[in-house]
């Protein structure tokens, strides 16, 4: 016979429930809110019989010492002068804990290498001792680690406490070290860094799984995956070396270099800006976020849209983007003639989010663009063909708090990745094509 | 931290915490299966508090303290869920979520209770009291007091339970008739 919530749920409290218990209690609370209010009105019950217990036990160990006899003891549950020891107690706790931090905090100070300058979108930070967090916060200083960019929209900037600055975006992976020598690893996604000059014979490393780029003091910004990495230097100049065969080159201000097993590892002069970019599905899922599903004779290639659950808020975001620095290109920009097709499918009728995440040409974050295309105004479901004007584009309201560090418009800036995405259900949403083009004048 | 009021700032946030402690703890928890891990988090939420504390406006009222330090103790229990996925004894991060979102909720209600509860004491005998405390109190249990009466455990255990039916009922009387 299967227990009632309010057994489990005291039985959960007491730590008596099974492994299968545990499961229907969970089950229940999952999916029903009267067992939730049952759950929770018990674990109150539950709260307060500890709290006098402890109070009744503060009693008897003398924090207090006012004789009281039995029926005193019974007309009074909770005497002013327990209540009065119960405060001291946590008071006395509570500055220990402050006097401890402040303590503690000074010798952490040492240990603490980088601040948040500046973050958007679902990351993770993994630190000392395999301590996992999401709740990152700008001005948090951190000790090292690796930082994962979840999603499309993830945005992360940490400055050394030289004030060298880094900047990773899209769905990125940075593991992040100073020990007297600034080591970081890129394993995926994209990177902008702004490097104070660094003491003479501990440059900067920079790893990434196809080279080791060794800075100086510089500004440059490095797309890399499993496959390539590409180098943009706009100032200084940055020694880059292909693991796969240990040759160096060095790249100045301006030039752009590809480090990839199967390309001549040329330095190049970056070429002047483009305005108009496509997605090429055909030639395979890179530098995508989504479920890629090769085309055929008459299906077109497409990106099915990945479930991503915002563990702060508890939405569910379906999304597919792509990046637009493609390795082997020249920075893509906005201006105000610019505008996003977008070709693919929608199977349910839902809000539809077109979007692009930007950057300012040093490598500034530049906020989040995006129209929200409500269901009615896409009419009916199915096959999507839209042509969004650069000028429909309004700043995510997310970022609303860093509004006046964002520009107002999304015109001429460097475009990091375009990304279209369905909120709350799964409607079906899957990209055949995202360009960026100029209307005619 | 703001640095031009150290001293004001940290005055602030101890009055608030110490006023908002215990319903603070109630609150984590519900999000939690023992005293222990309470106790756990409790210890880390104080400093997170104060650490993030220039970032609660300084206008806001105790409610809105307790609310602010409620969101931050969602995260530490789940920070601390995960510390312990191993361990059988725990719900599921999108139950805890849900539990967390609809505590905050009833955040007014749960103190009610709890202010109830101290009434509702009163009406048990000293025995019965003592037997529905034992298994919360150190150094007490249900075995002792089955040792020192005679009687068997497992009668204890079931009296255990109808005496948290009675003082939950009590409470949900009380709190019908509008009594807090």
């Amino acid at each position: 016979m299967k227990r009632s919530i309010k057994s489990l749920s005291r039985a959960y409290q007491d730590q008596t429930l099974g492994d299968d218990e545990i499961k229907d209690l969970d089950q229940i609370l999952a999916t029903d809110s009267e067992a939730r209010e049952v759950f929770m009105r018990e674990t109150n019950l539950i709260a307060a019989l500890e709290d006098v217990a402890v109070d009744e036990s503060a009693k008897e160990i003398g924090f207090f010492d006012r004789p009281t006899d039995s029926h005193e003891k019974q007309r009074l549950s909770k005497p002013f002068w327990t209540k009065m020891a119960f405060g001291a107690m946590i008071a006395a706790s509570i500055v220990i804990l402050l006097v401890a931090t402040v303590f503690f905090s000074r010798q952490a100070e040492d240990r603490f290498i980088a601040t948040i300058v500046g973050l958007s979108g679902p990351l993770q930070w993994t630190g000392d001792g395999g301590q996992v967090r999401a709740d990152l916060d700008v001005g948090m200083k951190l000790s090292g680690g690796t930082i994962d960019g979840l999603t499309h929209d993830s945005w992360f900037a940490l400055v050394f406490r030289d004030g060298s600055k880094v900047v990773i975006s899209g769905n990125s992976m940075l593991a992040f070290s100073d020990a007297g020598q600034k080591k970081l690893h890129l394993k995926l996604g994209t990177l902008s860094a702004d490097v104070e000059p660094q003491p003479e014979g501990f440059p900067m490393l920079i790893h990434t799984p196809t080279a080791v780029v060794e800075v100086v003091g510089t500004s440059f910004e490095i797309d890399t995956d499993l496959e390539s990495t590409a180098l943009n230097v706009s100032k200084g100049k940055v020694q880059v070396m292909r693991l796969s065969d240990g040759n160096s080159v060095e790249v100045p201000s301006q030039h752009q270099v590809v480090a990839a097993a199967d390309q001549d590892l040329s330095v190049n002069h970056i070429p002047q800006v483009a305005y108009t970019w496509r997605s090429r599905l055909e030639q395979g899922p890179r530098r995508t976020y989504g479920k890629w599903i090769p085309g055929s004779n008459s299906v077109m290639p497409r990106l099915h849209c990945i479930a991503h659950t915002v563990k702060d808020t508890g939405l569910t975001i379906y999304a597919v983007s792509t990046q637009v620095t493609a390795a082997d290109a020249a920075a893509v920009m906005t201006n105000p003639r610019s505008r996003v097709h977008v070709q693919g499918r929608l199977d349910r009728e839902s809000d539809l989010f077109v979007g692009m995440t930007l950057r300012t040409r040093k490598g500034e974050f530049a906020g989040r663009f995006q129209v929200r295309l409500p269901a009615k105004q896409l009419g009916t479901i199915g096959d999507l063909d839209l042509i969004l004007p650069i000028n429909d584009f309004k700043l995510d309201p997310s970022l609303k708090s860093m509004k006046h560090q964002l520009p107002d418009l999304a015109h001429n800036l460097v475009v990091e990745s375009l990304w279209c995405h369905t909120l709350y259900q799964q409607a079906g949403l899957s990209i055949t094509s995202l360009e960026l083009s100029e209307r005619e004048e | 931290m703001n640095q031009d009021q150290p001293d004001q700032q940290y005055e602030r946030f101890v009055s608030l915490f110490l006023s908002g402690e215990r319903t603070l703890r109630a609150y984590t928890r519900s999000l939690l299966s023992s005293r222990q891990e309470v106790d756990d988090v409790m210890q880390n939420l104080g400093l997170v508090c104060w650490r993030k504390f220039d970032q609660f406006d300084q206008k806001g009222s105790l409610d809105d303290f307790i609310r602010w330090c409620c969101v931050i103790s969602r995260f530490e229990v789940l920070r601390f869920r995960r510390s312990r996925a191993r361990d059988r004894l725990i719900l599921s991060e999108e139950v805890i979520d849900l539990i967390a979102v609809e505590a905050e909720d009833r955040l007014q209600r749960s103190e009610a209770e709890q202010k109830v509860l101290y009434n509702c004491l009163q009406k048990l005998d000293d025995a019965d009291r003592r037997l529905l405390l034992s298994v919360h109190t150190r150094g007490d249990s249900v075995s002792r007091i089955a040792a020192e009466s005679n009687k068997k455990p497992r009668w204890l255990y079931s009296k255990l339970n109808s005496l948290r039916d009675l003082v939950a009922d009590c409470v949900l009387a009380h709190l019908a008739q509008g009594e807090t």
